[in-house]
């Protein structure tokens, strides 16, 4: 007996296409194919026409990446520049970052502190999260630059030349902006901590107190190694954010021309202001394989958790 | 296991409480004077903004550093609308933010649940595939395709378009992420069922009683969508320079192009201070909200 | 190795502080709402938990402290433990008052309902771990007065005697997360163990396990109990683990102790109804019924007419007490009650065969037996022994009956059993 074709149930498959059609739409206008053409320019020689009106470009292989990591006029390689760049003004900026964070989530989370007015403070610390990047490097530039308050402050009481400009200075631009990016984010990271000491069962710490353990043994023994994981992960992804930096370094720097707060990001800007397809495009791929790793990374790390609960 | 080694020591009880007591009190003491100490970190350098857009230009060009307000705020804000257009337009600024922040929040937090949607409660061919795609994708920076995207944009003469900045938030996949993880978590499939039964058309329920299910995430989500777009500098800078259409990170980067010598700081503040005001206030109101919203998403089980 | 003194201890959870002034009046009306329905757990400070609570635990003890959920026994633990703070009241351990004792101090060891084990550790850490705090006096020839922390040495020794005592030496290497409920819970009281502690706490240790392992656990537990000489304090809802591991049982109810005794009496001589219907399964039967005292004797009659002398100890203790003529509820256990040509008449309708005896639901006929106390009871649960064969007895219409040795009469009001 051969099943009646009409009994079979309406399928409502074409649906699901129709639902995820719009993302798959824009997704392959609006990215995918810039993506790919930021790839391809890659491969092609832009700096022979910047400046100039014409508009065709020869296929170079990899001369551009050659170029990126070759020694510049002034004796340094400037991919590499503003990578470190990048990577030193994070590094300054993460370490307290991390220890703020974890100091004030321990604090949130003491049973024994219990401290009033919790929601208070971290109303505050979240707040820099929000507040636009530009406005904020805007306003230290206002407050820290040459005819600012704390400069005029500084050199009355001697602590430094009239001359001496902060946005300028090689190592004072870099904390200012590592100071900011620490601002804008050890609220987030606060947060994030306390939710994974929230998730550590309670009747652990409480055997811990049985067990004999003082308050400094519990978080050296036992709240701090099972922290590791959100804390890795919020390392990882505070990197991946790093490496992307552009607002405030910008909005800083920008015009100062400051060779010590170059991010990548900016160099990749610099490039495409300046109609350099090529170098930009090349740029942008190293930034890429960079961060891939980094997230496969995280990605990795996550799964390794779920497999321990 | 019953042999002692040898006696055991039982800590003098009194002494080891008031000890614990004092320490205690420090302890305590010592955590609000650090609370304290960051929530001022927090808060100085806004304060200070603030102090200054009530300062007169003259005051601010002294250099001085002073905490104390002054009556010059009206006036600022005055001079900002009037006299200081031509370095920085509010008004125009401010409208221009305003329809690129919404409108992509809207649209990425709708298309977001639709897409969510569509994986979550159907299934068809290449569905396992395309969600894993989109998790895949999470990992790309927005920088790789920016560089193809100002190309093309140039190509065509679409700069200066606000729907450019627009319409790519359709395809949003953190935001499909967060969704998708919502829908698992409180629709049950048979509402959907039940719904069909009801005589509603595939877009009628998910319009009329998915969306309402979802609103909690949506809220948070057109929150941080909104508040994200707002303060967007990379793309807008890139893409914006009709002043006419500048968004106001974009004004703001502008800003310090002109030499200040010659410049109202007190404007100057004002635009910075103005700028960043939409988004206090409404994380003043929803502050609760938003830092529970943080959590929600990121931490998985 | 200790014995513990509770007295007069009570514990209140005071309300939390809502800065909503409206939601404080609420809570004051609600408090007024529930004292008047004469839930005596809501006072004005806040939610009592336990109350009055007073025990005199002998070194070396087993004793249980067994209730429904929310009666107060988990509470009454961890202030024993000094995970709670104790509202009012004392608490000796060792004849040290250790209100305000850390835990950490109290030299008392807890095994958690979800084991507590730490995560991140091995087997053999996780039962080492208190080992690292643990003083010893050691006297040397010039520092009489010398402390010292266990040498790595003796941890080893002390760990691997738990182990082989628990018989889980193969998973010392292993983590939490890859052993199995019942490992989980060995490695638990291996941690307890080590320290040879002075007092034993248990909350619910076999609640997470599935049945069989349940029984299992349960036997090796008494079997622990002969190797160590500490005091063990064991928290259960379970009334079988109650009957079987205690010398003594305490039972709870709302935060109030309802008798404290050991197992045999709390099955023969329940102080309340509570008690009564809380241990022992099938449930008692109750019947309304009503005490006379004629001629120096008591004689309790059903509505029925059917009439019962209680046993010369019950009539005496009830005469120590003068008791007077009353109306009671009168309780017999099913395993009581058997079939009779004097009794109450009831048709069988279920009759379950569980082996060596027979559970059988009768209906009673005639509506005025029925007890005020079974709202939905109107049945006589009866356990008969089988004997061998097996008959069935649904359909039938028979008299069940019992002797005088093993009615309860309960007041009707207090519910106190009227013979203590």
């Amino acid at each position: 007996m051969k099943k009646d074709k009409n009994k079979k149930s309406p399928s409502y498959a074409k649906w699901g296409y129709i639902f995820v059609a719009s993302f798959f739409v824009v997704y392959l206008l609006f990215t995918f194919i810039p993506q790919v053409l930021t790839i391809y320019d890659s491969f092609f020689d832009y700096s022979d026409i910047v400046g100039t009106l014409e508009n065709i470009v020869n296929f170079c292989g990899f001369k551009n990446y050659k170029m990126l990591f070759s020694v510049n006029m002034r004796g340094d390689i400037e991919l590499l520049r503003c990578l470190g760049n990048t990577i030193i003004i994070w590094v300054i900026g993460a370490i307290p970052q991390m220890l703020f964070g974890l100091l004030l989530a321990l604090i949130f989370t003491s049973t024994k502190l219990r401290l009033k007015g919790q929601g208070f403070f971290k109303t505050v610390f979240y707040m820099p999260n929000l507040i636009m990047a530009a406005a904020f490097a805007s306003l230290i530039l206002a407050l820290f630059g040459t005819i600012g308050p704390f400069h005029t402050l500084f050199v009355e009481n001697g602590w430094i030349a009239q001359t001496f400009d902060f946005i300028s200075d090689k190592t004072w631009a870099r904390i200012l902006i590592a100071f900011m990016n620490f601002l804008m984010w050890f609220g987030n990271t606060t947060i994030l901590l306390m939710a994974g000491i929230q998730g550590i069962d309670d009747s652990v710490f409480e055997s811990a107190k049985i067990d004999g353990a003082s308050s400094s043994h519990v978080l050296w023994d036992i709240t701090l190694p099972l922290l590791k994981p959100i804390s890795v992960y919020v390392l990882v992804t505070s990197m991946i954010g790093g490496l992307q930096m552009f607002d405030v370094a910008q909005v800083l720097t920008g015009k100062a021309k400051n060779n010590s707060t170059r991010t990548i990001v900016m160099l990749i800007n610099d490039y495409l202001v300046n109609g350099n397809y090529g170098h930009a495009g090349a740029v942008s791929v190293i930034l890429f394989i960079i961060t891939a790793a980094l997230s496969i990374f995280v990605f990795k790390s996550i799964n390794r958790k779920g497999d321990e609960k | 296991m019953n042999k002692a080694i040898g006696n055991k020591v039982i800590t003098d009880f009194k002494k080891e409480n008031r000890k614990a007591i004092t320490k205690f009190v420090i302890l305590k003491t010592l955590s609000y004077i650090f609370l304290c100490f960051v929530a001022v970190m927090c808060i100085f350098f806004f304060y200070l903004l603030l102090v200054n857009t009530t300062k007169d230009n003259n005051a601010l060009q002294g250099g001085k550093l002073s905490l104390t307000l002054s009556e010059f705020f009206n006036q600022n804000l005055r001079n900002l609308f009037t006299k200081f257009k031509t370095d920085f337009d509010a008004l125009k600024g401010f409208r221009a933010s305003f329809v690129i922040a919404f409108g992509s929040a809207l649209l990425t937090c709708y298309f977001s649940a639709l897409t969510a949607y569509g994986i979550y409660a159907y299934d068809f061919k290449g569905k396992k595939l395309m969600e894993v795609f989109i998790l895949a994708i999470m990992m790309i920076p927005t920088q790789l395709a920016s560089v193809g995207f100002f190309q093309l944009a140039s190509q065509y003469s679409l700069k200066n378009r606000w729907w450019l900045l627009i319409l790519p938030s359709i395809a949003a996949p953190s935001i499909f992420f967060y969704m998708i993880q919502y829908l698992r978590a409180t629709l049950p499939k048979d509402l959907i069922e039940s719904s069909r039964i009801d005589g509603s058309n595939e877009f009628m329920t998910f319009n009329r009683i998915v969306i309402p299910i979802m609103k909690p995430a949506i809220a948070v989500q057109m929150i941080f969508s909104f508040v994200g777009s707002w303060n967007n500098l990379y793309m807008p800078s890139l893409l914006l320079s009709d002043t006419n259409k500048k968004t106001l990170p974009v004004m703001i980067n502008a800003l310090q192009h002109t030499s200040w010598g010659n410049i109202d700081l007190g404007c100057v503040y004002m635009a910075i201070f103005l700028s960043i005001l939409p988004v206090i206030i409404v994380y003043l109101f929803l502050s609760k909200f938003i830092i529970k919203g943080v959590t929600a998403g990121s931490i998985k089980g | 190795m200790a014995d513990v003194v509770l007295k007069h201890v009570e514990k209140t959870y005071p309300y939390v502080e809502k800065k909503n002034r409206k939601y404080k009046k609420s809570l004051n009306n609600k408090a007024e709402e529930t004292s008047k329905k004469s839930n005596p757990q809501i006072t004005a400070n806040g939610v009592l938990a336990v109350q009055d609570f007073n025990i005199e635990i002998k070194d070396g003890e087993f004793i249980v402290l067994v209730g429904p959920s929310g009666c107060g026994k988990s509470t009454t633990l961890r202030m024993i433990a000094g995970l709670e703070e104790i509202t009012a009241g004392e608490l000796f351990i060792d004849g040290k008052l250790c209100n305000a004792i850390e835990p950490k101090d109290r030299d008392i060891a807890m095994v958690f309902q979800s084991y507590a084990l730490y995560p991140h550790m091995t087997v053999y850490d996780n039962i080492a771990y208190p080992l690292k705090f643990v003083k010893y006096k050691d006297p040397l020839p010039d520092k009489p007065d010398n402390v010292r922390h266990l040498k790595p040495k003796e941890i080893e020794e002390r760990v691997l005697a738990a182990t082989k005592l628990l018989e889980i030496e193969e998973l010392l290497d292993r983590k939490p997360k890859n052993l199995s409920g019942g490992q989980r819970q060995r490695v638990a009281i291996g941690r307890a163990i080590v320290r040879n502690p002075k007092v034993l706490l248990m909350d619910e240790p076999l609640s997470n396990l599935d049945a069989k392992l349940r029984n299992q656990m349960r036997a090796e537990i008494i079997n622990l109990r002969e190797k160590i000489t500490t005091t063990f304090i064991y928290v259960t809802h379970d009334q079988i683990e109650a009957m079987t591991l205690g010398d003594r049982i305490v039972i709870m109810k709302d935060g109030i102790i309802q008798q404290i005794d050991a197992p045999q009496d709390v099955y023969e001589h329940p102080r309340n109804l509570f008690v009564s219907g809380f241990i022992g399964s099938p449930r008692m039967n109750y019947f309304d019924a009503d005490l006379l005292y004629k001629d120096g004797k008591y004689k309790v009659v059903l509505e029925n007419g059917y009439a019962i002398i209680p046993c010369e100890e019950k009539q005496e203790r009830l005469r120590n007490h003068r008791v007077e003529a009353q109306k009671v509820t009168l309780g017999v256990r099913p395993d009581h009650i058997s079939i009779a040509e004097e009794g109450i008449e009831c048709k069988v309708h279920v009759s379950e065969l569980m082996g060596a005896s027979s559970h059988i639901h009768a209906e009673i006929i005639e509506d005025k037996h029925r007890s005020s106390k079974n709202e939905g009871q109107k049945d006589i649960i009866a356990i008969i022994q089988n004997n061998g064969t097996y008959i069935n007895y649904v359909g039938k219409i028979l008299k069940f009956g019992f002797n005088g040795n093993v009615v309860h009469l309960f007041h009707k009001e207090t519910e106190k059993n009227l013979e203590f």
